[in-house]
């Protein structure tokens, strides 16, 4: 364990050990990949430092989804994704692979509803589409920036593409529809917690693919 | 049940509190009536006061709700305490409310709940200035943080017993409970909170022996949780196929998560072949020696050579490094020699001579192997036996007609000889084998011990016996007395069949567990499939932690989705009648061909067969018996190995590309077309590889020249030749993926690194996983082939699937790239299953047909001396007495086979139907869901309309703005939030 033990003692991890889905063992392991993220920050900061967003993206397991600022802004207290490690333990532990799917859904559910209205509306979905098809299109996983650019032009479309690799806004408004229409229970023409969580439960694979390992 | 707890905790609860509205009624109804909460869990040991006051906290609690059921009558309201216990409203669980609202809650926007729940707001207010102890600085007036701590403060004031917040404890409520709504901090401080209370009341006011108890079985649940985590901690791989799903995505991951799992089960089969078969069989083969030399023999006197394998035997050959290999790799030779193969082992009862005794006629049926029966069937039922007219005048008589050996040097004082005797068993001529035998000719009594593995049978008898004796009738005899069962002997045999059935049982179990989970987990997996919402919410893979592959996911995903949306214009496509005629045949002609494909491939098989029978081995041998190595010979032995494996590569190709020319509508239509056809082909070959050895080793002639006997094998030790060829086969297999591994993924990938035109047109290959996944099935067919006849079949596929894991690894991080449609996803897990399910069952009924009816090759194996592989089962069954009459008849042979299937299926089925009825129930709920709201609206509606007549404003619009209000309050990092957002608008 070494360097995880002097981070630690062992009632604090089992105090962790109790407060996360992890074991102790990965709770040092959690620990030591936050702290290469920023070395620096850590020693200085002593061993709950609070880092940026930019900072804690730098984790590939993060960097490369379309969805990472939402994830930190979801679970970050402040909403603004600078977390210290106690809520990046938090977050990786309900992410992890022995959060139950119930912990996943409402998870996902928060990522998907981009304005924090309870509902996955029209406007959410289309993002949540433009998100997972913009690094198809423009061939690179973009800043929240760059990324608020492409949701603009909704089309995402880029100029020398050819027309089969990008989505239209037709397109777009015709998938919203068909996934509003095998998710809504309640014929609301929004998706609501609910509906998500029915519609997810029996979705193929979900438990498999929602879940980032460190 | 139900009904009789709603009714006291509202009897309970209004007394306390003295509210006699109806809401309370109602609410406490809901509580209950959403079913899946109320779990019954009587504790005995508990005043009935306190079983009601539990009720009530444990359906606050939350997460580990277990409403305690109360026997009738038990609550006695004038017990109850009315300090610190409060009613609470379920609603203000989140963990309640998302339970209750899968079916719907169209009451909470009821006017009169309304008004309800602002009281039972008033009310919390109250508890939270009662109660100080409020972790966390944004507690006040947070509603949706309120019920846990809410139960903790109570379980002070309350008589809450200490086993329900040990037993609360050790279930990690903090953890898994409603605490997944707090934030880390939170719940940090509400476990310290009940880690004190814990400690306070450890030092308080509990009898010792209820605290030792509490604390020993604390101590005992907690060493379990940290044996089972560390447990989870250890799994096998998982770093590498992390790596796997970062850089390809899970559905690659899925093959190496097969490939681990097919690693658990040849473990499992590894550890009982070793443990069973190859250990006993070393230690009797270096226990006795008599067992080496007919181990050689059963080779030696091979006269006729009829069999091919055993032309090599002569230890020369040994010399040529070339040769082991090529024996190695051919599994013949020496390795023939080696455990490697049935035929290696023996049973403890077969000696180098045996064959002599068993044509000596001897048929004693009955028990007489014992030691004290022994005696009897000397004296006592001397008139039945050959012996009986005798006199024993002498005591070479005697021995005589034991069929005993006796060798005395002549020059020994003391006259120690050796003596072996034979006598027949149930089944044949087994031996009685003594050491040394002290005897003097003058008819004295020696005395000597026998040690005799009796006959087939289980057991070591130990013996001290007299001889001669000469009874009442004047009769000469042998006593033996103190005859005592001493030990287990291990009947090897017995032990080898059941271990040769085992694999297929331990395999199976191990699927359908599998399968259990699977059904468990995703009883809706099979109706209703949505692929949008499927591809939208569930289509990025959050594995992924490589750019490359995130591009290259993204592009499937959109891919996929504009593939949804042709299906969608095309299903409404008309296609003209004579189109349809076209289609369909050229479906029938790819069909056929395909059918003829498989067909012209088992020709092949055959031909390639007869071409090696036909070379006699037996001219071998005077060519100096291959000091060179021979290549005619190598293609000979590994010819119908080769076919079997190479039409195994290309015909999956070949499928693809017939699927191509198909037409297929949808490309989902084609792959799933492509995948039944490969696994019906490896299945076939498989099969027809099995039938060809069974046609081979099943030689006609033999019963020509001698109708009278039973079954005329080709080969003296037709076990080993089957379990040579699976081997080579394996072996065979093992090449040609490697080459294939080469060829398609490195070389191509050297190619397109290389060259620019390949790299445009082609790119690295696709990892396809159907087709990988059905390969390391028809791989593990194979295995489970193999496994009866050569038990360390076990060694080479554990070996071999952990070198395939690497290579595969190694080549998929480098030279491949994800597939584009992922259509056996990680949770197609059930598809899987059922194919290995029946690729095991496919195997099983060949090599089962081999077990229960075929005669065993009488020159070597365990089996020599029975007339089928199931005979040891059958005898314990005939000896045991329970079975002997009443299940005897119908527990044999083939019915044995069929039990077996029809348990599996009716097990499946079982959990079939299981999913089928919750998919029943899901319908059901949905249907509800849907009415409640449609009831909600109009009731909205109405509602409005009486308020403001003018207004038309949306149900939608209603529960935004209030919403949005809550959520500035940052401290809602609360999924319960979500949960019910009208709920919180009423509060």
């Amino acid at each position: 364990m070494g360097q995880g033990t002097s981070a630690y003692d062992q009632s604090e991890l089992a105090e962790f050990q109790d407060l996360t889905y992890f074991t102790k063992r990965e709770v040092l392991h959690v620990h030591k990949r936050f702290a290469e993220l920023a070395p620096e920050k850590v020693k200085q900061h002593g061993r709950n430092p609070t880092l940026t967003k930019e900072e804690i993206l730098l984790l590939p397991e993060l960097a490369a989804n379309p969805f990472k600022e939402r994830i930190l802004e979801v679970f970050s207290d402040a909403g603004d994704g600078n977390m210290n490690f106690e809520q990046f333990l938090d977050m990786m532990s309900q992410l992890s692979s022995k959060a139950p799917l119930e912990t996943k859904i409402d998870f996902a559910f928060k990522i998907y509803d981009f304005n924090e209205d309870g509902q996955i509306c029209e406007n959410d979905l289309q993002k949540v589409i433009l998100f997972l098809v913009q690094p198809a299109v423009t061939g690179a996983t973009l800043t929240s920036d760059e990324r608020n650019q492409v949701i603009k032009n909704k089309s995402c479309r880029v100029s020398n593409k050819k027309e089969e690799t990008v989505l239209t806004e037709k397109e777009i408004s015709a998938i919203v529809r068909n996934v509003i229409n095998e998710m809504d229970m309640d014929d609301d023409g929004s998706i609501s917690y609910l509906d998500f969580k029915h519609g997810m439960s029996k979705l193929n694979g979900f438990e498999e693919s929602f879940k980032v390992t460190l | 049940m139900a009904d009789k707890n709603d009714g006291e905790d509202k009897d309970t609860a209004s007394e306390k509190k003295g509210v006699h509205d109806e809401e309370e009624e109602n609410i406490t109804v809901q509580v209950v009536a959403s079913g899946a909460l109320s779990e019954s869990d009587s504790d005995d040991g508990e005043s009935p006061t306190h079983a009601v006051i539990r009720s009530q906290e444990r359906t606050v609690s939350g997460g580990d709700i277990r409403l305690s059921s109360i026997s009738p009558g038990a609550a006695t309201p004038s017990d109850i305490p009315i300090q610190g216990v409060h009613f609470e409203d379920p609603e203000r669980d989140p963990r309640i409310l998302t339970e209750e609202d899968e079916i719907g809650d169209p009451a909470t926007l009821l006017p009169s709940r309304t008004r309800h729940s602002s009281r039972r707001r008033r009310e919390t207010r109250q508890e939270v200035r009662d109660t100080e102890e409020q972790p966390g600085p944004s507690q006040e007036g947070d509603v949706e943080m309120r019920p846990i701590t809410g139960t903790f403060s109570r379980s002070r004031s309350s008589r809450r017993s200490l086993r329900d917040t040990l037993r609360a404890h050790s279930r990690r409520s903090v953890k898994r409970g409603p605490g997944e709504s707090l934030n880390i901090m939170e719940r940090r401080t509400l476990r310290r909170e009940e880690l004190n209370q814990m400690e306070q009341f450890e030092i308080k006011s509990l009898p010792f022996c209820t605290w030792l108890g509490y604390k020993i079985s604390l101590s005992v649940s907690r060493s379990w949780q940290k044996f089972t985590e560390s447990l989870k901690d250890f799994r096998i791989w998982g770093g590498h196929i992390r790596e796997v799903e970062g850089n390809l995505g899970s559905g690659v991951s899925t093959y190496f998560r097969v490939l681990r799992w097919l690693l658990m089960i040849n473990t499992l089969n590894l550890i009982v072949a070793l443990s069973f078969i190859t250990a006993p069989g070393l230690v009797i083969y270096y226990n006795h020696p008599e067992a080496q030399t007919v181990n050689v023999e059963y080779n030696a006197d091979d006269k006729n050579c009829t069999n091919p394998d055993f032309f090599n035997e002569t230890d020369t050959d040994y010399a040529e490094y070339g040769n082991i290999l090529f024996q190695f790799l051919t599994g013949t030779g020496w390795m023939e020699k080696r455990p490697l193969y049935i035929g290696w082992y023996r049973s403890l009862n077969i000696t180098s001579n045996n064959i002599k005794y068993r044509d000596s006629g001897c048929n004693i049926t009955d028990d007489t192997y014992r030691c004290d029966t022994f005696k009897n069937a000397l004296i006592e039922n001397s008139d039945e036996r050959e012996y009986d007219d005798k006199r024993f005048t002498n005591f070479e008589q005697l021995l005589n007609n034991f069929e005993c050996d006796i060798q005395c040097p002549s020059t020994t004082q003391e006259r120690s000889c050796n003596i072996t005797c034979y006598k027949c068993g149930n089944y044949d001529c087994s031996e009685v084998n003594r050491n040394t035998a002290y005897y003097n000719l003058s008819g004295d009594a020696g005395m000597f011990d026998c040690y005799s593995p009796l006959g087939s049978e289980d057991t070591w008898g130990f013996a001290d016996c007299q001889f001669p004796l000469i009874n009442e009738t004047n009769e000469l005899g042998l006593k033996c007395s103190g005859c005592k069962r001493e030990g287990v002997i291990y009947n090897f045999a017995l032990a080898y069949v059941l271990v040769g059935l085992s694999y297929f049982v331990l395999s199976l179990l191990f699927i359908i567990k599998n399968m259990m989970k699977l059904f468990k987990k995703s009883a809706a997996e099979i109706v209703g499939y949505n692929p949008y919402s499927e591809l939208v919410f569930g289509g990025w893979d959050y594995n992924i932690a490589n750019k490359e592959s995130a591009i290259l996911k993204s592009k499937s995903i959109l891919k996929s989705l504009k593939e949804e949306l042709t299906c969608d214009d095309q299903k409404e496509k008309f296609v003209s009648t004579k189109e349809k005629v076209l289609l369909f045949l050229l479906r029938v002609f790819t069909n056929v061909l395909c059918i003829g494909a498989m067909g012209g491939v088992f020709y092949l098989y055959y031909e390639v067969y007869e071409k090696k029978e036909d070379s006699n081995p037996c001219s071998k041998e005077e060519e100096s018996a291959l000091t060179k190595l021979n290549y005619n010979e190598i293609i000979q032995s590994y010819g119908p190995a080769l076919i079997v494996s190479a039409s195994n590569v290309i015909f999956p190709i070949f499928f693809e590309v017939v699927g191509n020319v198909e037409m297929y509508q949808f490309q989902s239509t084609r792959i799933n077309v492509t995948m039944a056809r490969s696994f019906l082909m490896k299945l076939f070959s498989v099969v027809a590889y099995l039938y060809i050895l069974y046609d081979t080793i099943n030689s006609t002639q033999n019963d020509e020249d001698d109708p009278g006997k039973k079954v005329g094998w080709k080969y003296n030790c037709w076990e080993n030749f089957i379990g040579s060829e699976l081997y080579r086969l394996i072996i065979i297999d093992f090449a040609v993926f490697v080459v294939a591994l080469l060829t398609t993924e490195w070389l191509r990938r050297l190619m397109v690194d290389h060259n620019r035109f390949i790299r445009e047109k082609m790119g690295i290959t696709e990892f396809n996983i159907t087709k990988e996944v059905l390969d390391i099935c028809y791989k593990q067919m194979i295995f489970w082939a193999a496994l009866f006849f050569s038990p360390l079949v076990s060694v080479v596929a554990f070996i071999e699937i952990i070198l395939m894991f690497y290579f595969k690894k190694i080549s998929a991080l480098r030279n491949v790239r994800p597939p584009e449609k992922v259509i056996l996803n990680s949770s197609s897990s059930t598809i899987i299953n059922i194919v290995f399910i029946i690729s095991l069952l496919v195997v099983f009924v060949p090599i089962g047909f081999i077990i229960f009816t075929f005669k065993p090759s009488d020159k070597c194996g365990p089996f020599q001396n029975y007339d089928s592989f199931i005979e040891p089962v059958n005898a314990i069954i005939d000896k045991s007495g329970a079975f002997k009459d009443i299940i005897l008849d119908n527990l044999k042979m083939t019915s044995v086979v069929v039990v077996i299937v029809v348990v599996t299926i009716i097990i499946i089925y079982f959990f079939y139907s299981l999913s089928s009825a919750r998919q029943l129930t899901i319908q059901l709920l949905r249907e509800q869901i849907k009415s409640e709201n449609a009831d909600k609206k109009f009731l909205i509606e109405q509602m409005k309309n009486v308020r403001n007549p003018n207004s038309s404003s949306s149900v939608i619009e209603d529960k935004i703005p209030d919403k949005r209000k809550e959520k500035k309050k940052k401290t809602s990092s609360n999924v319960g939030s979500y949960a019910n957002p009208n709920l919180k608008n009423k509060i």
